[in-house]
């Protein structure tokens, strides 16, 4: 095996890393409001990559074009997801609020199937089949503008939470609940701004990184999973984890399959989370 | 300015304020004193509305407040320093104080308020980047004060400002509180030390099984018979 097939290896990795940063970002600030697990996580982005295709057929609209578009409609859902559902549900509880986005993920997914359909489906993008050639490596211009707007979307989200008052009030609320409102906080509009913003970004993701998957109703499952998996690896909770998690991960993965085979690289981010969870129970950055 | 009268209040079904009345008057240092599990905390709560009370009213330079929530109470210039300090503690002393002016009503003059607290608390100033959760107890208190300055507090509230401080940092605390009173602050004050919040205050209120017992001038009230048994431990 050649340096140049590992090098390619490890920069398409830390592409996809950067696409999983940005969604375990998300999932780690929908965290933050309240404690609450979104196993819905990966199916609303699926739900956006659908919404992709369906502008594609309907006006021809290209997913780079709807990206902003769904970012303010998912902005808007997850306002109104968070008011009228998961403010009152969470209100009995973490459990009850992890019960509720299982529901959702059985609510999208037979949405999805009723809608679309069972088969596997690809949507264009004025970028498929473009490369970009920067010998020795050929990098695929869907991925490479996904990565970068990833990149750029986490670190701006990033600066968010840690530099702005916004920000501060997010943390406030995770660190101390009560005390954060003898401030003068108002708890619940900062959580519904926050909900709103992560399931904003997912709208925002889907489009952008539409070409790297193939769509179909149960996707989303997998991309649950592998964003809890950047988070804990990460640490739960804690931003800058969930962005080194994520470049973890897809590094492992994409040199894991390279070296070993497709089967045994999907393996791998389970092998990561295990390995650490073992030396490091609170995950990398994880802080207690 | 403020006027407590006939508060119920509690947790769920457990009542633990009964029809408790006080009021504070602009410029004074009021003290509510009374052993652990009297109600100091749960009074405190519910005027800087934490707690909506079951019955009653306070009242705050004329308007209502009773459970019109914290943000209200924030709005209207009550601030309360929590017991246990409360502190961000993954955040630093900067952030700590920034979130203490994020209210709209102080935020526009955080700069100004800013340089007050370290110029009150110069440890603060040399402290700035430092996470929280790495102070001493001491230090961590001179932040949650410093941070109920921030709201630019018209009373500031203060519950066991000197709960597991050493002598000198209580010491500290309270000479703090003196000059701000001094600087015309209003303070109302509850305290398990009941010499020492006596010694300060210029109206005192003794607190026991969720009923005000006793009221009337501090140095009357640290002289009175029934307060010294009670609290001082000696006759």
């Amino acid at each position: 095996m050649s340096l140049d097939v590992l090098l390619q290896a490890t920069v398409q990795g830390l592409q996809m890393g950067a696409i999983y940063a940005l969604i375990a970002l998300s999932l780690t600030l929908i965290f933050s409001v309240g404690g609450l697990l979104n196993f819905a996580h990966g199916d609303f982005l699926a739900l956006a990559m659908y919404g992709a295709f369906a502008l594609y057929q309907a006006f021809h609209m290209d997913a780079y074009w709807a990206a902003p578009l769904l970012f303010f409609v998912f902005f808007a859902l997850g306002m109104l997801l968070f008011r009228r559902l998961v403010q009152p549900v969470l209100a009995a509880g973490v459990l009850a609020g992890a019960q509720l986005t299982l529901g959702l993920v059985f609510v999208q997914e037979s949405a999805l199937l009723a809608v679309f359909g069972g088969d596997y489906l690809t949507v264009p993008t004025v970028l498929s089949n473009k490369n970009l050639v920067l010998p020795p490596l050929v990098m695929p211009w869907t991925l490479l503008v996904g990565a970068a707007l990833a990149a750029v979307l986490s670190v701006t989200l990033y600066v968010v939470l840690m530099r702005t008052d916004f920000g501060r009030q997010v943390r406030a609320i995770t660190q101390n609940r009560d005390a954060a409102a003898l401030m003068g906080i108002r708890i619940q509009r900062v959580q519904a701004i926050a909900f709103g913003v992560g399931i904003g970004l997912l709208g925002l993701t889907g489009p952008v990184v539409v070409a790297q998957f193939t769509l179909s109703p149960t996707m989303g499952l997998d991309l649950t999973l592998v964003a809890l998996i950047v988070m804990v690896i990460g640490g739960i909770g804690n931003f800058l984890g969930s962005m080194v998690g994520g470049l973890i991960i897809g590094v492992a993965e994409s040199v894991g399959s390279l070296l070993y085979g497709g089967t045994v690289g999907a393996m791998i981010p389970y092998a990561i989370l295990v390995f650490v969870l073992l030396f490091r129970p609170h995950g990398l950055l994880g802080e207690h | 300015m403020l006027e407590v009268s006939g508060l119920l209040a509690g947790y769920g079904r457990i009542t633990i304020l009964r029809e408790v009345s006080l009021s504070v008057a602009e410029g004074e240092l009021v003290a509510l004193v009374g052993v652990n599990g009297s109600g100091k905390t749960t009074l405190m709560k519910t005027i800087a509305g934490l707690i909506a009370p079951g019955a009653g009213q306070v009242r705050f330079e004329g308007a209502e407040l009773a459970g019109q929530g914290a943000e209200r109470a924030v709005q209207a210039g009550i601030v309360l320093v929590p017991e246990g300090r409360m502190v961000f503690p993954r955040m630093s002393v900067w952030e700590n104080l920034m979130l203490g002016g994020v209210h709209p009503r102080p935020k526009p003059e955080r700069a100004e308020s800013l340089e007050r607290v370290f110029d009150l608390f110069p440890r603060l100033a040399e402290r700035r980047d430092q996470k929280a959760a790495t102070m001493s107890g001491g230090e961590q208190q001179m932040l949650a004060i410093g941070r109920g300055l921030m709201a630019r507090p018209k009373l500031l509230i203060l519950d066991e400002p000197s709960l597991g401080l050493s002598p000198l940092m209580v010491q500290e605390t309270y000479a703090a509180l003196r000059r701000l009173n001094r600087e015309g602050l209003t303070i109302l004050l509850a305290e398990q030390n009941v010499k020492l919040s006596l010694a300060v205050s210029t109206r005192g209120y003794v607190i026991e099984n969720g009923r005000i017992v006793l009221k009337g001038a501090s140095d009357a009230l640290a002289r009175d018979p029934a307060t010294r048994q009670a609290y001082l431990g000696h006759l």
